[in-house]
């Protein structure tokens, strides 16, 4: 089930909320919540609710053993085991076929053919964040940082509760555990605004703008041997955009949910274009995944704390296996590696005080380095991206600005010129201090209504498939 | 990646000594800057209504005015004719208040409708009726046959059926099922696509559906009034309606060049039909050989260019039809004309309104070459 669909909007989102402020006891609001959650993630595939389900057991029973435990040995054994399960959740649905197809083309290299048959595994919706929502909590506990939780049901509501299920934001359990322990009682009107403006605003962010850019985008991607400098760089630019928007009005909607459910969500997104390098970069995008990566693989690979040779392999390392998280295909590792090479330069080069001092020179460097890293992001084939990343180079030719417009559209032009300037300028969500009044709700409604209106055909959002 | 550095570093000035902030330091805001916000709950509770008031008004309002115009014909308000042409009903009013017994009974998709009877006549003297209809297939033959064999049962009786490549399926389009007046002659057991009210509902919450109803309310408010009138009496298009040949032109090279560009990149549909799907249009054979007619049947051109690129990945639903088609000649009677290429009947690759559409001109050319080598049939 989409957020952005008339049966979310108009039909369990009403439900679950009038369903879960009118009942009471904490325990028959959290069977509620967990069993509408599953529901949800049903309504794609109820097939997939058992593999949600064990995951969701494996962590719970792990985190339990964990705590109970005293004996080092045992401790780890058990963390190993729930870790190793997990992983091995995660590598059949979603690597098993990358790993199958890799070795037949090696195969095929050397004459030996299809050897393995090719797999054809549905990927189950949502599997890479409940998994790293679940492994965070049952690590957390090994490191004794968050006690287990109080019960299966806390546990089962955590990692199904549907705000952040499907997409993230990647939550854990100590953000939630005690919101958790000490439910809403009532929603207040202060939750109930904060909810509808987060809500709203990412309703806006994915109907209106990326998906108005996301024809565009398609379409240039397509034509991707025919683009020459102007139409590559306006096919990065618009990626970029797109992604952006698709991605933090998304999450936009999960925190809103979350605060009309009474529950408080971390920050995902924080103007990561306004990053004035790569490193900062990585503290504002996909805030969550970043910081899961940075706290469950870079600080245990050993960090910053070694060489400066050990930080820029424990960096690179954890940028490959980053990128190798958001999908089995090579254009997503090299996605990552790409930005582990980023990481590494920006390390050397402020080693060596070669970094520029100007903040907008700074930012303009970063933002045309991630959106053309991002062209691999999009690209279905490295040969796509090479294609389009040759373009950007002028390697077809620098085109003109009547061919810019033939191919793309003065409309869209404009568009990413303006949004260009909007992601620039404009405060993003968790920074706008708007006062709650009557003429700001109703020009809210009055867009939130207007973006509702562009629901015509399912729109999912791009983070889906991962 | 926000890598293990100090923790001014990770975030910049907002460093802060507080256990909270260093919170929020170390993964990111906790609260955001509209929650922080303290103001009265009166003006709380007056921002929601405010905001749930107007998506409501927004939404309801175009929803309203939706289904008052009724752009697609779905609701039945009929208070405004509908934007997207349901000729189907326009053809049977037309076949309904016929003057004259038409001879041929001339079938197809929109890619027939440029088709004049008066032209045929004048190659052949039979009079005619052009019944082609947009996305036109075996169930609208179907009942265009009945209601002309029951509207003029004596003959002389032909049938001129311009197919496309997967020949005519059972599909049964809405608009059709719609006509009381089709309703009895529908095949049973095809699904009929009826909508919802659930369907019609989400149809019209949709800007491209108010976009379509303000077209058809700005399209009344002209002098003339609401213009319905797309064909002649007898069933040919309007030529006023087509668009000048240079428009044409320019939108016919567009049309090609998107088409083309969508085959390099997605290749061609290798789906065949299969013969049950056909089941509709074999009835419709045999129903039409019952009334002793030998149906002329012909496949419609394509645009040189679109026709090469389908050969090119070996054009299979083409071969499909041509091979069903001259399987079916041994259950059935009828003669069929393949025009696929224009060069059968020497037209003019320009004579296009899109890569799968020919214009008059073209369709002309086509009539004449129909009737030199229909056997006498026509």
């Amino acid at each position: 089930m989409l957020f952005n669909s008339y049966v979310f909007l108009f039909a369990f989102l009403p439900v679950v909320l009038v369903v879960w402020w009118t009942l009471r006891p904490p325990t028959v609001r959290l069977t509620f919540l967990a069993l509408a959650s599953y529901f949800f993630y049903g309504w794609w595939d109820w097939h997939f609710i058992p593999l949600l389900f064990t995951s969701t057991s494996v962590d719970f029973i792990s985190g339990h053993m964990i705590s109970r435990s005293d004996d080092p040995r045992r401790r780890k054994i058990v963390l190993v085991t729930a870790l190793s399960i997990n992983l091995a959740f995660l590598g059949y649905f979603k690597y098993a076929g990358f790993f199958v197809d890799s070795a037949n083309g090696i195969g095929s290299w050397f004459g030996a053919g299809d050897s393995i048959p090719a797999l054809h595994i549905v990927l189950p919706i949502g599997i890479s964040f409940y998994t790293f929502n679940s492994m965070s909590y049952t690590i957390d506990i090994y490191r004794r940082i968050v006690q287990p939780a109080r019960n299966f049901l806390h546990y089962a509501a955590f990692v199904s509760l549907f705000p952040h299920l499907i997409a993230g934001p990647i939550v854990r359990y100590s953000d939630i555990d005690q919101q958790l322990r000490s439910l809403q009682p009532r929603l207040t009107a202060k939750l109930a605004a904060s909810g509808l403006f987060f809500f709203c605003c990412g309703l806006v962010k994915k109907l209106v703008i990326a998906d108005e850019l996301a024809p565009h985008v398609t379409n240039l991607f397509a034509n991707h041997a025919h683009l020459h400098l102007m139409t590559g760089w306006a096919a990065a630019i618009g990626y970029s955009l797109q992604l952006y928007f698709d991605f933090s009005g998304y999450s936009d909607m999960a925190v809103g949910l979350a605060f009309l459910l009474g529950f408080r969500f971390p920050q995902n997104f924080n103007s990561p274009y306004q990053s004035v390098n790569i490193s900062d970069f990585w503290r504002r995008w996909h805030m969550s995944l970043s910081f899961w990566l940075r706290d469950y693989l870079f600080i245990p690979l050993g960090g910053s704390h070694g060489s400066r040779a050990a930080t820029l392999r424990n960096l690179f390392i954890t940028m490959f296996l980053g990128g190798l998280w958001h999908g089995a295909a090579w254009t997503f590792v090299v996605w990552g590696l790409i930005h582990g090479c980023y990481l590494v330069i920006h390390n050397l080069a402020r080693g060596a005080g070669l970094t520029p001092r100007n903040t907008i020179v700074n930012r303009a460097i970063t933002y045309m380095c991630v959106a053309a890293a991002f062209v691999v992001f999009k690209s279905p084939t490295l040969s796509v991206a090479g294609d389009v990343l040759a373009s950007m180079a002028g390697l077809n030719g620098l085109g003109t600005l009547h061919d810019l417009r033939v191919s793309v559209g003065a409309t869209f032009l404009l568009e990413v010129v303006g949004l260009l300037v909007f992601v620039n300028v404009v405060p993003n969500t968790w920074q706008i201090k708007l006062e709650p009044r009557l003429r700001h709700g109703v020009a809210i409604g009055f867009a939130a209504g207007f973006a509702v209106l562009l629901i015509a055909q399912p729109s999912p959002f791009i983070y889906f498939q991962f | 990646m926000a890598s293990e550095t100090t923790a001014t570093e990770r975030v910049g000035e907002v460093a802060a000594p507080s256990a909270a902030d260093f919170e929020t330091a170390r993964r990111g805001r906790r609260v955001p800057a509209f929650d922080e916000l303290q103001p009265p709950p009166v003006e709380l509770r007056r921002f929601v209504a405010g905001v749930l008031i107007a998506a409501a008004v927004v939404v309801v309002s175009v929803v309203a005015f939706n289904i008052v115009v009724d752009p697609f014909g779905t609701f039945g308000t009929g208070l405004f004719p509908t934007a997207i042409e349901s000729d189907r009903s326009a053809k049977i009013s037309l076949l309904e208040k016929l003057p004259y017994n038409p001879d041929v009974l001339i079938m197809g998709s929109s890619r027939s409708r440029p088709a004049r009877p008066k032209v045929l006549e004048q190659l052949t003297g039979r009079t005619g009726f052009n019944s082609g209809v947009t996305s036109g297939g075996a169930v609208d033959w179907w009942v265009f046959a009945h209601l002309w064999l029951k509207r003029f049962p004596k003959g002389p009786h032909h049938v001129l059926l311009f197919v496309s490549d997967g020949v005519g399926t059972n599909v049964v389009n809405p608009q059709l099922a719609a006509d009381s007046r089709a309703a009895p002659y529908l095949p049973k057991g095809l699904d009929t696509g009826e909508w919802s009210l659930l369907h019609k509902l989400k149809a019209y919450t949709s800007i491209d559906a108010a976009r379509d109803s303000y077209r058809v309310v700005r399209a009344c408010m002209r002098p003339e009034g609401c213009h319905t009138g797309f064909f002649h009496a007898d069933g040919s298009l309007r030529l006023g309606l087509l668009r000048s040949a240079g428009v044409r032109t320019h939108r016919m090279q567009a049309k090609l060049s998107a088409e083309l560009a969508r085959i390099r990149r997605d290749g061609i549909s290798h789906r065949l039909p299969t013969e049950h799907e056909q089941l509709t249009f074999e009835r419709l054979l045999g129903y039409l050989n019952d009334h002793g007619i030998t149906p002329v049947i012909v496949t419609n051109p394509l645009q040189p260019q679109l026709l090469a690129a389908l050969n090119r990945r070996g054009n299979p639903r083409y071969k499909w039809s041509v091979d069903y088609l001259d399987r079916l000649h041994a259950k059935y009677r009828f003669r069929f004309i393949d025009l696929t290429s224009i060069k059968t009947f020497g037209g003019s690759p320009s004579d296009f309104s899109d890569p799968t559409h020919v214009d008059t001109k073209n369709m002309d050319l086509m009539l004449q070459y129909i009737v030199a080598h229909d056997h006498g049939i026509l």
